[in-house]
């Protein structure tokens, strides 16, 4: 089931194009994290999403409601976190999510059920009867998903949701984000801060310069920036001899020795990886591990922001 | 009504018992002190000249404070709104709130006045016991209460329309200039309260309307309501899409209407007197015709998201730069002008003028306006791209009006400042009595201006569509 489908956006702040004909089609279940460095797009592409900006030209349709014409229907079934935001100081919790939920159109009904359970769900229970102006930074990001949470949107649009947050209170905003993706929501969240991202994302949009140049699933994305692996062996002895088997056995781009680990950057499929493995050990070296690193998202982004990969400059869905 | 959830939020903080005791003991200080300062006066020095004129003289106190509560509290109220929740941080999530625009306005100015509202209500109360009490009639009772609230729905419209035309950016309360306001109105409402108090028999104080007797403060409170009808129609504009200008095309024409049909009832009874009562009316109502364009500017993004649907009807690709040119700005200008002329011509034929020299200076006038409202379009088509030309456009204006009255006043020629708009008005007034001024070169002169900043639009149009037609193409290639 298609959640989101845009088409060609683009905005224009006068000369200045900060979305440039981005296409984009998100199904149910799709938690997509959005990267790309300062300027890149990221805020503006989610504010249109969010319909609190139109585009300068483009489709976008969210459940097949059309941006422009149907927008009070999109912001029923959407949910936009904004950076630096903040929520109305003078009410506590359980008014603040009471006045969403009523705005929402919630049935009255059931406004208690859902508010314990936006509560319960992002560890605020304690805090409902709480004023909000009272709450530490890291409680209002997570009162915003709470915001979120009682209208349960079909999408979630989270931009920078770890911005200005403490190690402890990050780490608490990405157990409640892990939550959600693993019931099945629909998010898409852009985040400088990637370990935020990796581990449940199951795609990764790439934006550079407003455009969009990657889009995929993490290991397509991945694959395509580089096929190069980055292999980590350890053995328990003799390391000289294992790099000169590695050396005969196989091409690498890079070889480091690092006390017991040997960290190889190689091209290479994963039965050949294997036949490495196996070549090692049937010439009497004793291998304790042998793992694949996987290029995470840092190295994406790094990759990205140095301008390393020059295909960049063209858009590339995956 | 009260069902609306910004009602039901801002009653949560409104009504906390930490201010409510705060409020009330403010409130009801005041009242105590009014009624016992002026309880003193009337015993210690038997001043009022007796009991029904002590309370009359409550009555318009208590007006004077409901003026304060209603119109100047309850603006500041309405206009802080938008500003608390971009300064809160909290405007995004208002700003995705799905309740339609005209309940999100409704919310601002019900919910935020909750407390005004509460004294407001007591306050009439008072109002109408003293009234009551001071032999006022019940007719001029619920004129003054009918202008009370008219005007209060206009003053409070009008502070959330201009808090949401400029949303601030950052802190920027500046309370001087609301202290030198009220330093400057406040003797003055005060003043006109103290008239009122002493005019005899107010509520049979008529005005003619298209020669209909109306008490004059109905005819205010009318009036108002049309303005605050269109003070809201903007502010739900502006909640629906914040970039969009305050006037539609259709919005423009309608409202511009509807002034020129107020005006024209309020002058058409005073055109058989010997004064400029046409002249008086033509430069009553041009300057509106100038603004209602000023507030339907259309900018570069959306004659941009025009060409688009210039594009998807292929049918219509012949008569694009016509389709265009209907949807500009230029468009909005020439209707409103026409508007205006219709009107203004209606005015000398009633008044019996001599109409082809009224036709001349409508058509000089129109010149000038298109100069005008061209220089304009330029701004709004180039601003996103050069930031400074509104700089330009300005200097070029500032020229064009005054330049005619300095060199005018150098050579001691009263002609040349005919090429001033303003020495053109002006002259209007000086000349009724004999001819318009009838001279083509004026015309002709403010025409001949017209032609560069109409090749340059007309360019820029013409460039919006060959992009849009280019990008068009490069689409279909795609797919």
């Amino acid at each position: 089931m298609k959640i989101l489908e845009v088409s060609n956006i683009r905005k224009e702040y006068g000369t200045l194009v900060a979305v440039n004909d981005v296409n984009l089609t998100l199904e149910k279940g799709q938690v997509v994290g959005l990267i790309g460095p300062n300027g890149a797009g990221k805020t503006t592409l989610l504010r249109i999403l969010a319909t609190i900006l139109s585009p300068t030209d483009g489709d976008v349709r969210v459940l097949g409601h059309d941006l422009k014409k149907d927008y009070l229907e999109i912001r029923k079934c959407i949910g936009f976190m904004p950076d630096f935001f903040n929520l109305y100081n003078d009410l506590t919790l359980q008014e603040c999510l009471e006045f969403f939920a009523q705005a929402y159109k919630i049935d009255p009904g059931i406004i208690p059920e859902q508010i314990d359970s936006a509560l319960k769900f992002t560890d605020l229970e304690n805090k409902r009867h709480d004023y909000i102006q009272h709450l530490s930074r890291g409680m209002v990001q997570r009162l915003g998903v709470a915001v979120l949470l009682v209208h349960n949107p079909d999408l979630f649009l989270l931009d920078e949701p770890a911005s200005g947050l403490d190690p402890k209170a990050r780490i608490q905003l990405r157990d409640v984000l892990r939550k959600l993706s693993k019931e099945g929501k629909t998010i898409v969240i852009s985040s400088h801060i990637l370990t935020e991202l990796s581990g449940f994302c199951t795609h990764i949009a790439i934006m550079n310069k407003g455009k969009m140049v990657r889009y995929g699933s993490v290991d397509e994305v991945q694959k395509s920036i580089s096929d190069v692996k980055k292999v980590n062996i350890s053995v328990l002895d003799d390391r000289d001899k294992a790099v000169n088997l590695i050396k005969e056995f196989i091409k690498v781009e890079s070889i480091v020795v690092n006390g017991d680990t040997i960290t190889i950057e190689v091209s290479a499929e994963p039965e050949v990886l294997a036949n490495l493995n196996a070549h090692l050990v049937g010439n009497g070296i004793r291998v304790v591990g042998f793992c694949e690193e996987k290029t995470n998202l840092e190295d994406l982004f790094m990759k990205i922001s140095s301008g390393e990969d020059e295909s960049f400059d063209g858009i590339t869905q995956c | 009504m009260l069902s609306n959830p910004l009602i039901q939020r801002y009653r949560y903080s409104s009504f906390r018992k930490r201010q409510v005791w705060i409020y009330a003991t403010i409130y009801i200080s005041v009242i105590i002190l009014l009624l016992f300062i002026n309880y003193s006066i009337y015993l210690i020095h038997s001043a009022f000249g007796g009991i029904d004129n002590f309370f009359k003289s409550l009555f318009f106190q208590f007006i004077t404070f409901q003026v304060l509560i209603l119109w100047a509290w309850g603006s500041y109220n309405s206009g802080s709104a938008i500003k608390d929740e971009v300064l809160e941080k909290s405007y995004d999530f208002f700003r995705m709130l799905p309740i339609p625009a005209w309940e999100k306005a409704v919310g601002i100015l019900v919910g935020k006045n909750l407390v005004v509202l509460l004294m407001a209500g007591i306050n009439f109360l008072f109002i109408f016991v003293f009234g009551i009490l001071g032999r006022i009639s019940l007719y001029l009772e619920i004129q003054i209460l009918f202008v009370l609230l008219s005007m209060a729905v206009l003053a409070n419209s009008a502070g959330l329309l201009s808090s949401v035309c400029k949303v601030p950016k950052k802190k920027s309360s500046n309370p001087i200039v609301l202290i030198i306001l009220a330093f400057f109105t406040v003797p003055y409402l005060l003043a006109g309260i103290y008239q009122l108090s002493e005019s005899e028999n107010l509520e049979s104080f008529h005005v003619k309307f298209f020669g209909i007797d109306i008490p004059l403060l109905i005819l205010i409170s009318l009036i108002a309501l049309y303005f605050s009808f269109w003070v809201f129609t903007g502010v739900i504009c502006k909640f629906n899409r914040e970039r969009d200008p305050l006037f539609t095309m259709k919005g423009a024409f309608l409202f511009a209407i509807g002034y020129e049909l107020i005006a024209v009832g309020l002058f058409i009874p005073y055109l058989l007197h010997e004064a400029p009562v046409v002249y008086a009316f033509w430069i009553t109502t041009l300057p509106p015709a100038v603004i209602v364009a000023f507030g339907s500017l259309k900018g570069m993004e959306h004659y941009i998201e025009y060409s688009r649907t210039i594009q998807e009807k292929r049918s219509a690709k012949k008569h694009s730069m016509t389709r265009m040119l209907a949807y500009s700005n230029l468009s909005v200008g020439l209707g409103l002008f026409a508007i205006w002329s219709i009107f203004a011509t209606s005015m000398v034929i009633a008044d019996k003028g001599n109409l082809p020299a009224n036709l001349h200076s409508i058509l000089t006038l129109f010149s000038s306006y298109l100069f005008i409202i061209l220089l304009v379009e330029l701004y709004s088509i180039y601003k996103s791209s050069n930031p400074k030309i509104g700089l330009l456009v300005g200097f070029i204006m500032i020229l064009y009006f005054s330049l005619p009255l300095v060199f005018g006043g150098i050579m001691e020629n009263e002609f040349v400042v005919l090429y001033s708009p303003f020495g053109y008005i002006a002259n209007l007034f000086a000349e009724f009595i004999e001819e318009p001024i009838a001279d083509l070169s004026i015309w002709v002169i403010n025409f001949l201006l017209c032609v560069i900043p109409a090749i340059i639009v007309l360019n820029k149009y013409r460039l919006i569509l060959t992009t849009r037609e280019k990008m068009s193409s490069l689409n279909g290639v795609q797919a």
